[in-house]
């Protein structure tokens, strides 16, 4: 496997920015279709390495000597391309799901009801209100308003500001469930090291992912290439997916509810915790520490298996009496395990989200300050990744063979009518909890391309393709 | 396609598929050939994919018809990578042999693959007797598959 050209992919596909605590994203429309080409073009000029470049500039996945104070990303949606004067045989050789955007796969990945388009913040509901989304992360919140400045003076006259959205790093890479997150992320073959091993699962013996599943252009888990009918252009190669998503946590009602339904079924709130989640509350998986007693160094975190054990684990799990085979983490990747499709590593995605609102005080539950995550799930393609773990995965009981029930706790659409969760024992009854609610209700989302140094060059003055 | 045919109807979880092919002329003993030489390794790629339940291969003695019966879970589309990437070999060999068939192979042409079984995807009803059960359920609780 050759090198990937860190220096032409944008930095946040690669690498996760963990060390910038604030977060903040510009949602825009194309207000001056020459003058915005020009801005890409000039926030697209080569940075090997990025540190703190005098005028703004795209941050790339090339390696830092020294880490700069904040980093600078842009995506655009298919009609953000579509106004910059991409042409549409260019456009139509992405897959159809760009096209089509978050609001017509909406329904797809059950962003329905209060999370439906319609009742979306900032206007993201509506197609034409969201063409390019300007994502800064800085070290410091001075820094993050600072560059803003910078970036709201740029884009002046060429994008105008449709919405925009801060997010703020918790302690320790905690979220505002409880949890410790992002301990277990895809990296890529010829890319930038994981920070945690992760088991061979028969895709690369070292546990990468092949570059096609997040980069266009390269082959991907099942051998060929997605949206091919780009993947080999100056716009699409090294380009990659995201779904942009705005996240509201339901922390106060998921913290009554753990407390409510753990004693009923003998488990402490923290244990119930643990069972929906796959981990405990300090990122230690049930697969390694099912009584969450064992102490596990950080760097094994990830090192895990459901049917199988790998070495230092003390057995498998095949049956979930340790690790429910329906909580979230297992869902979401469900590593070794026989599922419908056989294959389960080419669904996997790219987290770059982060928190926002203010930590939850348990002792103020209900201060009616919203909760949320904030940030891309990155793929090379939406209907057989980011949407196939939403609706294959995610929202159905029947893609594995195993004791599971209902769709996936934290993150399912959950009625409390109609809600289970089964927890298998060493015995042959299992124990269930019910009657919660949808925990996680989407306030906005975008279907976006991070484009390429190259490709953002392209657009900024195109070429006939 | 006849309007007297029902719609198509899936279980729960379940869905027929009745793909009928038109084999070119002289080419039926090659296609008899490589289904009788090939089973073993057809029955191995099916038994990964984890959504068949049940596939044969039906040429009408006499016609220029072969069907490819099965019936399997889930949506088609969102398991088409899968059995493109496991099974797409097998439906090379078939559709080099008909007419009309879509571009080859199928692994690089996902999508007209799709598009073509689904126009020459003859609907039918469909009768389960387990019809809320997948096949990796019906392995995971006990009947497990051949190794």
């Amino acid at each position: 496997m050759s090198a990937l050209q860190l220096d032409d992919i944008q930095g946040i596909i690669l690498r996760g920015y963990g060390s910038f605590a604030s977060v903040r994203h510009f949602i825009a429309v194309v207000a001056d279709p020459g003058r915005a080409r020009a801005l890409i073009g000039n926030l697209a000029r080569a940075i090997p390495v990025a540190t703190n470049p005098d005028k703004l500039a795209v941050t790339t996945a090339a390696t830092w000597h020294v880490k700069p104070d904040y980093t600078l990303n842009v995506a655009f949606t298919y009609e953000g391309l579509a106004s910059l004067g991409v042409s549409s045989t260019l456009l139509d050789g992405f897959a159809p799901e760009f096209a089509s955007g978050a609001i017509g796969n909406a329904g797809a990945i059950f962003d329905v009801d209060a999370s439906a388009p319609a009742n979306w913040e900032g206007n993201m509901g509506v197609a034409s209100e969201v063409h390019a989304i300007f994502s800064l992360f800085a070290r410091t919140s001075h820094e993050l308003e600072w560059r803003s400045s910078e970036l709201l003076a740029a884009i002046a006259g060429s994008f105008h500001l449709t919405h925009r959205h801060d997010g703020q790093v918790l302690p320790d890479g905690y979220v505002h469930f409880g949890y410790r997150d992002g301990l277990s992320q895809p990296f890529i073959a010829g890319g930038p090291k994981p920070a945690r091993p992760y088991p061979n699962l028969g895709v690369n013996k070292d546990g990468s992912s092949p570059p096609g599943d997040f980069l266009l252009g390269f082959e991907n888990t099942f051998g060929n290439r997605y949206s091919p009918g780009v993947a080999d252009t100056p716009l699409g190669r090294n380009g990659s997916f995201g779904a942009f998503r705005i996240l509201k946590q339901q922390v106060a009602e998921f913290e009554e509810y753990l407390q409510t339904a753990a004693p009923t079924i003998n488990l402490t709130p923290d244990q119930l915790a643990a069972k929906l989640l796959g981990r405990w509350r300090s990122g230690v998986p049930l697969a390694l520490s099912p009584t969450g007693t064992c102490p596990i160094p950080s760097d094994r975190l990830n090192m895990f298996l459901y049917a199988n054990a790998v070495p230092g684990q003390s057995e498998p799990d095949p049956k979930g009496v340790a690790f429910p085979i329906g909580a979230h983490i297992r869902r979401g990747n469900p590593r070794d395990e026989i599922v419908q499709g056989f294959f389960t590593q080419q669904a996997r995605i790219i987290r770059r989200n982060v928190p926002y609102g203010p930590p939850f005080n348990p002792q103020q539950p209900n201060d009616g300050i919203e909760r949320g995550l904030i940030g891309y799930f990155i793929n090379a393609d939406f209907f057989n990744q980011f949407q196939f773990l939403m609706s294959q995965w995610m929202n159905t009981d029947n893609f594995v063979g195993g004791m599971i029930s209902g769709v996936d706790p934290l993150i399912g659409a959950n009625s409390p009518s109609s809600s289970v969760f089964t927890i298998p024992t060493s015995t042959t009854n299992s124990v269930k909890v019910s009657g919660f609610a949808r925990f996680v209700i989407t306030r906005g989302s975008a279907y976006c391309f991070l484009p390429s140094v190259t490709g953002l060059r392209y657009i900024a003055s195109p070429t006939p393709a | 396609m006849s309007s007297a045919v029902p719609a198509p109807v899936a279980t729960a979880v379940q869905s027929p598929l009745n793909l009928m092919l038109t084999i070119q002329p002289g080419k039926n003993q090659a296609i008899l050939d490589y289904l009788s030489q090939n089973q073993a390794a057809i029955n191995a790629a099916l038994n990964k994919v984890g959504t068949v339940h049940f596939a044969r291969f039906l040429m009408i003695p006499g016609t220029q018809y072969l069907f490819v019966i099965t019936t399997y879970d889930g949506d088609f589309n969102a398991y088409i990578q899968a059995f493109t990437n496991l099974v797409g070999d097998v439906f090379n060999a078939l559709l080099s042999c008909v007419d009309p068939a879509p571009p080859l192979p199928v692994q690089q042409n996902v999508a007209a693959f799709e598009a073509f079984v689904s126009q020459y995807n003859l609907p039918t009803g469909l009768y389960s007797a387990y019809p809320n059960c997948t096949v990796v359920q019906i392995w995971g609780n006990g009947c497990t598959p051949p190794q």
